[in-house]
């Protein structure tokens, strides 16, 4: 058993114990030690110091940083703590799981045009995105797709017409993209640099994903719409300065779309207008094509023997990411006995709701099933 | 560490309530932060609760910083303070826990010499909750420290002390309901 060295001062001996303690290398007579002298306070100027010193070689410390999961948990957690309940979600204790980047994200970019870019430049906002002297232009001026490669090793396949400025090399924190128009984006994974699109007044803060973005002139309204993995969609300041509402943020997952509406200056959360089975196990983009293609049949076959309606809401949810919410849970109690395996999602539900004598609507991003149910 | 983009407009754009202000300087110090945090809290759980307070604490503050001011001192400061609390909630944490005390003492564990009572020990042991099974076994049979415990799955050493703590307050507790008279020399 390791004794401490009796003959040290209490500073000495503080620092040694600490270094232990630091090092894990401390026994558990150590600790005791250890934490006893913490609690007499008598240290805590020497303990700040040495935090200062730590701090200057944090870089360098042979710890992982925080997965990108978490990092953006955290963040949305602090951001809901002030904006709604004031109450802090803790974080997830533990994730040992890795961060699940999908290999690709997709914006298509409908018109657009060059007002977007100039929106960014022009409107004296207390915040520009820097556009790096070197950054480069690339316009897609063919009647066909047209791909090439970006310094981190993402792909863009502009559609035609399509614009996009990006720098030659990202800087050290971030990875930003100005687009105009169509394109497809295949994103190399990088924890350290957040990918974001910027289109009109949206930011799209790519957290590991596909998805699209299209403009619509017309309506004023930007649509981001997700078809697997997570996106953050949120306004960006500088299309308008100083604001004084609070700056709505939505985070999308599969199945999922954010509208914002620029007249308005709000983004909202719904559904997308086909929700497909998300494909887990996707680590490549399809093509731009596939994106547009009807949406392909459940993979889990929907076919149920006086099953409940509960487990039927379970496996809406497993096979679309989908959250269910029924009006009253009588419904839960309900029977359906059917092949609804060919039908999209909301075929299904207009199936299954006829049968028991409910209805659905799309409530944010859930599916609510109104009706008076059945007896248990 | 260089500042990121103009960090005073950052700065006066955080008084603003700009979200977007503040994921950026969040994603400049957080990496820094987080991994000082694992440094002295030696898990990463407790780690990411300080990160999530120390940013918190600055989106709560985004009104009163002082905007020509560098963020990196404050943060610092901040850091420490808070560092320094959860350190001695640890400390608090570790001297209350008294798992010597349940395996000595009046109605303590007895000692096992015969080897069916050791095969009835392996039983209780076998039935612990598996994190508990697995701190117990490694510093009972591989004789390690609850720090050597703490970095091998990575948990603090007070998560190892509470595990153990709970591990051998049940095995005591079979042990009693068995009507067992054997001292186990556990410690």
């Amino acid at each position: 058993m390791f004794r401490l060295p009796e003959n040290m001062e209490p500073a000495q001996r503080f620092a040694y114990l600490l270094k232990k303690y630091l090092e894990q290398t401390a026994s558990t007579e150590e600790y005791d030690a250890f934490f006893a002298m913490l609690l007499t306070h008598e240290y805590d100027a020497l303990l700040k110091e040495k935090i200062g010193q730590d701090y200057e070689h944090a870089h360098q410390l042979l710890i992982d940083d925080l997965p990108p999961s978490t990092a953006h948990t955290i963040m949305k957690n602090i951001l809901d703590a002030d904006k709604s309940t004031r109450q802090v979600l803790r974080a997830r204790r533990r994730l040992t799981s890795r961060f699940w980047w999908a290999a690709a994200c997709m914006a298509a970019l409908l018109a657009g045009g060059a007002y977007f870019f100039s929106v960014l430049t022009r409107t004296g906002g207390v915040y520009e995105p820097e556009i790096p002297s070197n950054s480069r232009t690339v316009k897609n001026n063919t009647s066909g797709v047209q791909q090439f490669t970006l310094a981190d090793g993402s792909s863009i396949t502009l559609q035609p017409g399509a614009v996009i400025h990006y720098p030659v090399q990202f800087n050290d924190s971030l990875r930003e993209v100005y687009l105009e128009g169509n394109a497809l984006f295949e994103v190399k994974p990088d924890a350290s640099k957040p990918f974001l699109v910027y289109c009109r007044n949206t930011v799209t803060r790519v957290l590991g994903t596909k998805f699209n973005i299209i403009t619509n002139e017309k309506e004023k309204n930007v649509e981001v719409a997700v078809i697997y993995g997570k996106v953050q969609v949120y306004k960006n300041k500088s299309s308008k300065e100083a604001e004084k509402d609070v700056e709505k943020s939505v985070i999308l997952t599969a199945n999922q779309k954010a509208v914002y509406n620029e007249t308005a200056e709000t983004v909202t959360a719904t559904l997308v207008v086909h929700p497909v089975p998300i494909d887990h196990s996707r680590q490549h983009a399809p093509d731009s094509s596939a994106v547009k293609a009807a949406p392909a049949a459940a993979r889990v076959p929907f076919v149920y023997d006086q099953t409940r309606l509960e487990s039927v809401f379970d496996d809406i949810k497993a096979v679309y990411g989908i959250d269910m919410e029924a009006e009253n849970t009588n419904l839960y109690h309900c029977l359906f006995t059917g092949d609804v395996s060919n039908k999209d999602l909301f075929g299904l539900l207009r199936v299954i709701c006829l049968s028991i004598n409910a209805s659905y609507e799309i409530n944010g991003t859930k599916i609510l099933i109104k009706g008076k149910g059945c007896p248990p | 560490m260089k500042p990121v983009y103009d960090e005073k407009k950052l700065l006066k754009l955080l008084s603003d309530d700009s979200e977007y202000a503040f994921q950026l300087l969040y994603d400049h110090y957080r990496p820094r932060i987080y991994k000082l945090s694992v440094l002295y809290l030696k898990a990463p759980g407790p780690a990411q609760e300080a990160v999530q307070d120390i940013f918190l604490k600055l989106w709560f503050s985004r009104k009163n910083l002082l905007t020509d001011q560098p963020l990196e001192p404050w943060l610092l400061t901040v850091t420490k303070n808070h560092l320094i609390n959860q350190l001695k909630k640890v400390a608090h944490q570790w001297v209350t826990i008294d798992e010597k005390d349940l395996a000595s003492g009046e109605d303590g564990l007895l000692s096992l010499e015969l080897k069916e009572s050791k095969a009835r020990l392996a039983a209780i042991i076998d039935t612990l909750p598996a994190q508990q099974k697995q701190v117990f076994l490694l510093a009972k049979e591989d004789g390690l420290t609850y720090a050597q415990i703490g970095a091998r799955l990575n948990l603090s050493a007070l998560t190892v002390k509470t595990h153990m703590a709970r591990a051998l307050k049940s095995i005591k507790q079979q042990l009693l309901r068995n009507n067992s008279r054997f001292l186990l020399i556990l410690l």
